[in-house]
Formats: structure tokens, C-alpha cells, sequence
């Protein structure tokens, strides 16, 4: 087993809709280790998305510590948890969020300013075959193209983690394949650790881990010894 | 229900909807105020006119027999006649060191019908003795009843007892005229005495030099002019002026002109500027309303009922802005009524407020607010339900500045880059910003320069044009040396110059102007003709004449232009071509050296008036108090100070008006930031997860608001001017014209307000940015 790079131990999320109190996590404890690639799965509500955005440090847990590099990002302040998004985690979205006023060269070109050890964007556009649609803006491209310039955006910065939403939720078969490609590609020339989050449980399949995520909790964890390669998932 | 979800809709952006109340409100107020209150100005001045029968012809004559002026009513279209005499006169009041001039007026005690009559508080004079005063003049030195004031003329001193004070509609403003259009409450008065009083001041008797005249129905002044020119022309006309060139009647005239074009243009541009706002609103809300918007008429709501539902927010802002607006006006017609009446000394009238205010507010304010609301609605009724589900396709970028430009992307950052692509990609929204900042750039720099206007308007001519600190006006033209050989017996008299100022009447073709030559000595230290928008002085034209600007629109001459001199000194009519003219924004009157005048008149050089400096004015004072010669005694020292003294509380009106340039700039800055940061959190929250600071993020949205303010205000700059140039084209007149050129403090300032008002509401934008909710913003669809 590689080494932990993050300790989620015993973390909370409350929060009021309404008059309701929701309890997203009831307790969730869990080591994320090194250059592996992880699978979330988790019906709709289960606490999958609230994990990811804690872990991201986009939300705050309500109890518990989630040790990064020596320092509980779950009690950071804005200011840590700005430079914690900014040096040591890369997002994928679902909806991509590309920036629409700036090509794709450029918004790969703004993640990467924002880092010490950044992949040259060049390189990143090459890796994810979108050199020849450089200098199009996200609407001059589809689906597929946005979801990859996505990656490369999230990758240039170089993180420690890279932290997918659905990442093939909104692309067709093909290219949901494409982009599971460009992560594991990643994950295992960069070894950086992947996580995924995903209602499709054929994607496990190419995991290291796959973590199922029900009521609030980790239900169970499946190591994969076995993972298959992206091009042979298929759903 | 449907009623709810706009309630808590416009709940939610309270502040957005405060902001175009706001400028609703500011709009109909200005109308229901200054329309009330012009209303009232315009009725009282109505009232005092036909009341107390103010002339619609005023003849200046050197004398006339009393026995003359009757047969003056036999020329068509005069309804009646009535003289008096006026003269200037110093006075002294007990224990006040004002240098006090007395313009007195004669009149026949118990005449009915008199034309230019007064309104007394007290007693009218009955007796020799007795005089009434300007109620101002009165206060001004705490004069009461049965109190004496001194009068001096011909070299003698004359007693006249207080009975009391007057109201007049020819002195419903009172200044000296000609460049000083201030009043001095203390150094200047007008007073009514008897004629056998004004016959024992003069030494004349049955003599008049002051011929007043009221039209018959459907005639004007041009009318009987001619006839009258002809008339009067054996008595020495020296001036026939319509109403309109009465200095009380000219300042009050340009002020209800002012006040009427506030009150109909100003209502209509804070409303556009309310509309363009509440178009912007509705435009985002809509957009982020789709989903609903989708299931609604999926529900069966059909798009009659999507677009009231939307066109209720305007209503709503509209009703409140359009009443409250009404509701404050109709507090603050009657404070600026009863401030006008005061100023212009005019019968305490209470005028009500039309409900016709509240109709054309509401009607302005619910019009102007539906208008927006509809325009910003018209697309939620475009949608299909099914269209309306899925999210909106993203705009695309049809002019890439920095593709077109190539040096753009070596010197922006990503961060530029994205800023300035989002000017160009939301051109509507930029181009209001842009016209928001330009809109208040102007509002800031004419209020924040009417300190400065007022200083020009006054101040050149104690700066540039009279050099001199005294200036004695003589009883009657005397031989130059002799007049500055009088002066130089005064002890501490340092320099001493005549002046020579001529009434005549310059004619060019059909147009007439009746003015003052001034003859200047060529050498002149103590009197320039200064052009106070070019700031140059001119030697004194020993060819020709300069003119003013006011006398050259008059006239319709320019440079170069043959002008024909009516005066008293001769029957002939004089040629002479105009030298040049020049830009003076107080006063008017014409130039030439005093020897060339002589020549072109035929007459000996003489002084009417003589200026000096000293080192002692009250030494300089007594001296004149006791000559025969001298009318009048003014100290320019004393003057402006009083000037000073009386703009002082102006300073806090000037800048309660500039507070609230800078608040409707807020608005209208503070309005379209918090839309372009709603159309645009998704943008942002990406950008923080990204791991940009709320800095970092904030730098995008200045960078915007950085560029749109400097072409805004690049814009707003020459508009300003333009602005300026525009409303003193309105209010010219031939006594007097606005500064046409802004004072660089002007533009500092409103520079400074709009920054701030830019300031504010990036510190609220910033607020907001750092409280995104990053997961809820990044949940929805984009």
C-alpha cells in the first residue's frame, strides 16, 4: 500500500433545509492513499457529493478532522482552505465550468498560473488531443471536448488530488470512455490519486477502491486487485 | 400565488428594487416639486404683476416736463402712462460702517392706478420726510418705524424718517445691475419717497427722468418702440428697455425657465435610468427563474400570466417609487416655494399640490417601471415548457478583442483577458454601465462645480475686470483731469482713473440694445476688459467698439460689423464697427478708450465715474460723503465680501446636491454589479474552487468596472460641458451668461464621486463573492 496523503476520520455534515435538519454524513472515516485511483458509488442523497466537497475543501464538515499534509483541512480557515484548493486539489465537474470568456488553452492557462509546479498546458492539450481546438472558446467545442479541457484544467495545476463529479454524466458512451482515459492517464503517469464520484457502477470496475456510500456512511469498501482498463468498461 | 413568488422575489433582491425606487423616487419628486413649486413661483409672479401693474416699457430719459408724458398716451397701443424720477444717492445709517447705496424712486402719494405700484408694511410716505425701504435693506441694518435714515445728495445731507417697508414686483429681486446681479442687503437698497421729497433732494421740480408704460392687450414692446424712440428722443432717452431687460424680472424669468426644465427633463432620465436597470433585472431573474418558469407552463400558466407575473415587479417598484417620489415632492414643494418666495421678496402665495403630480408620477414611474419589466419579461414567453427545462445555450463570442489585438495577450493576465472579454460579450450591460457612469460624471461635475460657476460668475470681476477697491459714480459727467484731480485730494489715494460711461442705444439693422459705452483711459491699471472664458485681457480699441457676448447675441453682430450709437449727445445716428467681442458672464456693455469716444461722439473728454485704489477707505468714504459731486460710493472690498458672506450657506446645498450625485451613481453602479455578479457566480464559485482568492476574483470584476468607468467618464467629460453649454444657452440672457467651460475641480470631483460610488459597490460585490456558497452555486445546471 502507498502512502496516506489523507485521514478522514469520523467527519459530520449537518444541515438545515428548511425546518429539517439532513444529516449528509453521520461519520464518515476513511484513508485516501497516494497515486490510487478511487471510485464513489452511492444512490442519489447517500452523502457521496457532500464527501467529495469536504474532502475538495468547497464545504465544511460539521465534526470530525480530515488530516492533509499535517494540517486539518476540516478546521481550516478561507484563507487555508483557498491555498489548500489553489496548491493540492484539482476539479473535474460534471457541468465542466469552463471559464466562457477565455479559450481552452487559456483557461488551462489560469489554473496553471495558479501553481508552483504546474504541467505545461501545451503538454496537458496534447495529452487530452485537443491541441488543433487550442484557441476555441467553450461553446466552439462539445461535450466531450469541454470535459476534456476540463481535466487538463484541473490537472495542470499538478495536485495531489484530483477530484471528479460525474465526470461522464453529461457525455454520451464514446466519450465518457475518452475522458475515463485522460484520468487514468493521469493517475498513472503523474501517480496521482483520482477520485471519482459516480451513480455508475461499471466504472468501479477500473478502480483501485471502489467506497459505497449509503445513508450518510461508508457501507462497504472493495479493494479492486484486478482493475480493468478504461476501453474495456462499458455500460 | 403567483402574486407570493413576486412578493419574495422582490424580498429577496431588495436592495436591487431599493435602488430603482430610489431613482424613481429621486425622478418624481423632482417633478411634483419643482412643478408645484414653478407653478406657485409662476402664479405669484402673475398675481404681483397684474396687481400691482408692473410696466411693460421702462424709458430712461436725461429730463422730461411731467406735462409731457400725458401726451405720450396718444400713441397706439399705449394703455397707460406714469413717471417718476430715480436717482442714486448715498445714505447713512446709524451705527452701520456700510458704504450704503440708495436707489430712490419718487411717486404721488394717493395716485390710483400707479403703474409699477409697491405693497407697503407700514405707513406709505405721506410727508417730505418720509421713506420706505426694501424689507431686506430695512432688516439688513434692523431699521424701525418712525427710525431716521440719512440721505446725501447735491453735497447736503437729508433726514427721511422710516414708515415703513415695501414689496414691489420690480423689485421682487434686487441687485445695483449692469455686473453686480447679487444682491448686498446692506449695501444696496431701493426706497420710495414723495416727489415733493425727490423735488427737495434734486432741487427740480415738475420733472421727471423715469417714463413708465403698461401695453394695451395684444401689443409688445416692439410695437410701440419705434414711436416711443421718436417721442422721447428730445428728452434725452437714454434707455427704453422691455420688462424683460429688468434685472428682477430677468433673474426671475431665468430661474422659472430653470426650474421648469428640471422639473420636465430631470423626471424622465432618473426613470430611463430606472427602466434600463429593471430591464437588466428581470432580464437575470428570468434567466435564472427558467426552470420554473418551464414548469409553470407546464402547469398551464399560460404566457399572459408569466408575463403580468413578471411585469408585476415592475409595477410594483414603479407604484412605490411614483408615490413615494409624489409624497416627497409634495413635503418639498412647499419648502422650495416658501424659499423662492423669500428670495424673490414675492406675496406669500400657498400653492397646492396638483393631483395631477400624483397621476403623472404614478403614471411615469408604473409606465416607466412595466416598461422595463416587459422588456426584460417579453423572453419568458418565447419559452416552451420543453426549452425552457433545459439550460440556456451559452453566447458565443463573435469579436475577440484579444484575438483582433495582438498585443493584448502578452499584457493581460487570464484574468484581463476574461474581464475584458466579458465587456465585449455583454455589450448592453457594459454600454449602461458606461452610460451610468457618464450620467452621473455629468450630474457630479455641474453639482460639484456650482461653487466653482458661482466663484467664475462673481468673482472675475473682482479678480480681472475691476482692479480698483472704490469707485465713486459722479452726479453728472465732469472734464477727466478734473475728476481725477479730485481724486488724488483724497488722502492715501495710491492710483485714480475716470471712467466715462455713456448710455446709448447700438443699433444693427433692426435690432436695438440699450447699453453703456464705457470709455476707458488707454493707459488703464484699475479697469480691464477681460474675456473671462479665454481669460485675456484687451487694450481699450481706439477704432471701433468691443462688445460683449450678450450685446453681440442681442444684436446679432459679430467682429467686423457696422454698428450704428443712438445718444443723447446727438440727433445723428454714430457708425461704428465692432472691434471685437468678448466673453463676459456678468453684465453686458460696450468698450473704447475714453478719447476715441470722445472723438466719435463729439464731445469733450469727461468722467462719469472715477476708480481708484487706497489705503484707506474710510477716509476716501468721507471724503466723497461730503463732495458735491460724487452720487455714489462703492467699495469693491466691501462688495465682495458681502458676496462671500451670502454664498457661504450655499456651500451646504452645493454639497448636499453633489451627496446625491454620488448616491445615484450608487445606484445605478451598485444595481448593474449585483446583476453582472448574479449572471455570473458560476463563473466566480468555479474560480474559488479553482483556488483563486476572493481577491483574485474580485480583481476580474474591477478590472471591468476599471475600463467601463474611464470610457464612462471619458465619455461623461465633453457631455458635462455639453450639458453646461446647453442649460446656459437656456438661461442666457443679455445681463448675464453662465460659465460655459467646467473648472478642472469640476471633473476631479465628479471623477472622485464616481470611484467612490465604483469603490462601494465593489466592497458590496466582494461581500457577496466571499459568501458564494461554492457547492449550491456549482450544484445547479450552468
Amino acid at each position: 500500500m502507498n502512502e496516506i496523503i489523507m485521514e478522514v476520520t469520523n467527519v459530520t455534515k449537518e444541515y438545515k433545509m428548511g425546518e429539517v435538519t439532513v444529516h449528509a454524513l453521520r461519520g464518515v472515516s476513511l484513508n485516501l492513499y497516494a497515486g490510487e485511483f478511487v471510485v464513489v458509488l452511492g444512490p442519489s442523497g447517500s452523502g457521496k457529493s457532500t464527501l467529495l466537497n469536504i474532502i475538495g475543501g468547497i464545504d465544511k464538515a460539521s465534526s470530525g478532522t480530515i488530516m492533509f499534509d499535517n494540517k486539518d483541512i476540516g478546521n481550516a480557515s478561507d484563507k487555508e482552505l483557498t491555498a489548500y484548493r489553489r496548491h493540492a486539489v484539482g476539479f473535474v465537474f460534471q457541468f465542466y465550468n469552463l471559464i466562457p470568456n477565455l479559450t481552452a488553452r487559456e483557461n488551462i492557462v489560469l489554473a496553471a498560473e495558479m501553481s508552483n509546479q504546474p504541467i505545461p498546458p501545451d503538454e496537458l492539450l496534447k495529452a487530452v488531443d485537443l491541441t488543433d481546438r487550442a484557441n476555441n472558446f467553450p461553446t466552439q467545442l462539445s461535450g466531450g471536448q469541454q470535459q476534456r479541457v476540463a481535466i487538463a484544467r484541473a490537472v495542470s495545476k499538478n495536485p495531489s488530488i484530483l477530484l471528479c463529479d460525474e465526470p461522464t454524466g453529461a457525455l454520451d458512451f464514446t466519450t465518457g470512455i475518452q475522458v475515463l482515459r485522460i484520468l487514468k492517464d493521469f493517475n498513472e503517469k503523474y501517480k496521482k490519486t483520482v477520485i471519482i464520484i459516480t451513480h455508475n457502477a461499471s466504472i468501479g470496475q477500473m478502480a483501485n477502491r471502489i467506497l459505497h456510500v449509503k445513508d450518510g456512511l461508508i457501507d462497504k469498501i472493495i479493494v479492486n486487485e484486478n482493475p480493468i482498463s478504461p476501453e474495456q468498461v462499458s455500460w | 400565488m403567483l402574486f407570493k413568488k413576486a412578493y419574495r422575489a422582490i424580498w429577496a433582491h431588495k436592495r436591487s428594487y431599493l435602488a430603482c425606487v430610489f431613482l424613481i423616487m429621486i425622478g418624481t419628486m423632482m417633478l411634483t416639486a419643482m412643478g408645484t413649486a414653478v407653478g406657485g413661483l409662476i402664479n405669484a409672479r402673475d398675481y404681483f404683476y397684474e396687481e400691482y401693474r408692473l410696466a411693460h416699457v421702462t424709458a430712461q430719459v436725461g429730463i422730461i416736463p411731467i406735462s409731457a408724458v400725458d401726451r405720450l398716451r396718444n400713441i397706439p397701443g399705449i394703455l397707460d402712462v406714469g413717471h417718476r424720477t430715480v436717482i442714486d444717492v448715498r445714505a447713512e445709517v446709524e451705527n452701520s460702517d456700510n458704504i450704503i447705496t440708495l436707489r430712490l424712486s419718487s411717486f404721488v402719494p394717493g395716485e390710483p392706478y400707479r403703474i409699477n405700484d409697491f405693497q407697503v408694511d407700514g405707513f406709505e410716505p405721506a410727508m417730505q420726510n418720509d421713506i420706505v425701504l426694501n424689507m431686506m435693506f430695512k432688516d439688513a441694518h434692523g431699521l424701525e418705524i418712525g427710525e431716521n435714515i440719512t440721505i446725501f445728495s447735491q453735497g447736503r445731507a437729508f433726514r427721511h424718517e422710516v414708515t415703513g417697508s415695501f414689496k414691489s414686483p420690480e423689485h421682487a429681486y434686487i441687485a445695483r445691475g449692469g455686473t453686480d446681479i447679487l444682491p448686498d442687503n446692506a449695501g444696496f437698497g431701493i426706497a420710495y419717497i414723495t416727489e415733493d421729497g425727490m423735488n427737495n433732494l434734486t432741487g427740480r421740480v415738475g420733472t421727471a427722468n423715469q417714463v413708465l408704460f403698461t401695453l394695451m392687450d395684444g401689443y409688445v414692446f416692439e410695437d410701440v418702440q419705434s414711436a416711443l424712440q421718436d417721442a422721447l428722443q428730445p428728452y434725452g432717452l437714454i434707455a427704453l428697455n422691455p420688462r424683460d431687460a429688468h434685472i428682477s424680472y430677468a433673474v426671475l424669468d431665468m430661474q422659472i425657465l430653470g426650474m421648469q426644465a428640471v422639473s420636465t427633463t430631470m423626471p424622465f432620465v432618473f426613470v430611463a435610468m430606472a427602466v434600463i436597470v429593471l430591464y437588466l433585472m428581470l432580464k437575470r431573474i428570468i434567466e435564472q427563474e427558467r426552470t420554473q418558469i418551464g414548469t409553470l407552463k407546464a402547469f398551464g400558466y399560460s404566457n399572459k400570466d408569466m408575463l403580468l407575473h413578471y411585469m408585476a415587479y415592475g409595477g410594483i417598484t414603479g407604484v412605490l417609487g411614483g408615490l413615494l417620489g409624489f409624497l416627497y415632492g409634495a413635503i418639498m414643494s412647499n419648502f422650495y416655494l416658501e424659499m423662492f418666495l423669500e428670495f424673490f421678496i414675492m406675496p406669500q402665495l400657498v400653492q397646492p399640490v396638483s393631483p395631477i403630480y400624483l397621476v403623472v408620477s404614478l403614471a411615469i414611474a408604473v409606465g416607466g417601471g412595466l416598461l422595463g419589466s416587459f422588456m426584460g419579461a417579453t423572453k419568458a414567453l418565447k419559452l416552451t415548457p420543453s426549452e425552457a427545462m433545459r439550460p440556456e445555450s451559452p453566447k458565443p463570442i463573435k469579436n475577440d478583442p484579444i484575438g483582433k489585438i495582438k498585443g493584448l495577450k502578452f499584457i493581460l493576465t487570464s484574468r484581463g483577458q476574461m474581464a475584458l472579454r466579458g465587456i465585449v460579450r455583454n455589450p448592453f450591460r457594459s454600454g449602461f454601465i458606461t452610460l451610468g457612469v457618464s450620467f452621473s460624471f455629468i450630474l457630479l461635475a455641474i453639482f460639484g462645480d456650482m461653487e466653482g460657476i458661482v466663484d467664475t460668475l462673481l468673482y472675475a470681476q473682482f479678480e480681472d475686470i475691476r482692479l480698483y477697491n472704490v469707485r465713486v459714480t459722479l452726479n453728472r459727467p465732469i472734464p477727466y483731469d478734473q475728476a481725477v484731480e479730485s481724486a488724488f485730494a483724497v488722502p492715501y489715494i495710491t492710483k485714480a482713473e475716470g471712467l466715462w460711461e455713456l448710455p446709448v442705444t447700438l443699433v444693427n439693422r433692426h435690432l436695438r440694445e440699450g447699453t453703456l459705452i464705457t470709455g476707458i483711459h488707454i493707459d488703464s491699471r484699475l479697469f480691464k476688459i477681460f474675456d473671462t472664458n479665454l481669460g485675456v485681457s484687451y487694450p481699450p480699441p481706439v477704432e471701433g467698439l468691443i462688445i460683449t457676448n450678450g450685446i453681440a447675441d442681442q444684436l446679432n453682430a459679430q467682429a467686423g460689423d457696422i454698428l450704428y450709437i443712438s445718444t443723447f449727445l446727438s440727433r445723428d445716428y454714430i457708425p461704428v464697427p465692432i472691434a471685437g467681442v468678448i466673453e463676459q458672464n456678468v453684465g453686458s456693455g460696450a468698450f473704447m478708450e475714453i478719447s476715441a469716444l470722445a472723438t466719435l461722439v463729439e464731445h469733450p473728454i469727461v468722467a462719469s465715474a472715477i476708480i481708484f485704489n487706497t489705503d484707506s477707505l474710510q477716509q476716501a468714504t468721507d471724503f466723497f460723503k461730503e463732495s458735491p459731486l460724487a452720487a455714489t460710493v462703492d467699495s469693491t472690498d466691501a462688495t465682495l465680501q458681502q458676496y462671500k458672506d451670502m454664498m457661504e450657506p450655499m456651500s451646504i446645498m452645493y454639497s448636499a446636491m453633489f451627496l446625491m450625485g454620488v448616491a445615484v451613481a450608487f445606484a445605478i453602479i451598485y444595481n448593474t454589479a449585483t446583476i453582472s455578479l448574479s449572471e455570473r457566480q458560476r463563473e466566480f464559485a468555479t474560480l474559488r474552487v479553482l483556488g483563486l482568492t476572493v481577491d483574485e476574483v474580485c480583481e476580474i470584476m474591477r478590472f471591468e468596472y476599471r475600463v467601463l468607468a474611464a470610457v464612462g467618464m471619458a465619455i461623461g467629460a465633453p457631455l458635462a460641458s455639453g450639458v453646461l453649454v446647453a442649460q446656459n444657452a437656456m438661461l442666457d440672457t443679455s445681463m448675464m451668461s453662465m460659465p460655459s467651460s467646467l473648472s478642472p475641480m469640476a471633473y476631479v470631483s465628479a471623477a472622485f464621486g464616481c470611484i467612490i460610488a465604483i469603490m462601494v459597490s465593489n466592497f458590496s460585490a466582494k461581500r457577496k463573492i466571499r459568501k458564494f456558497d461554492m457547492v449550491e452555486v456549482l450544484k445547479e445546471r450552468a
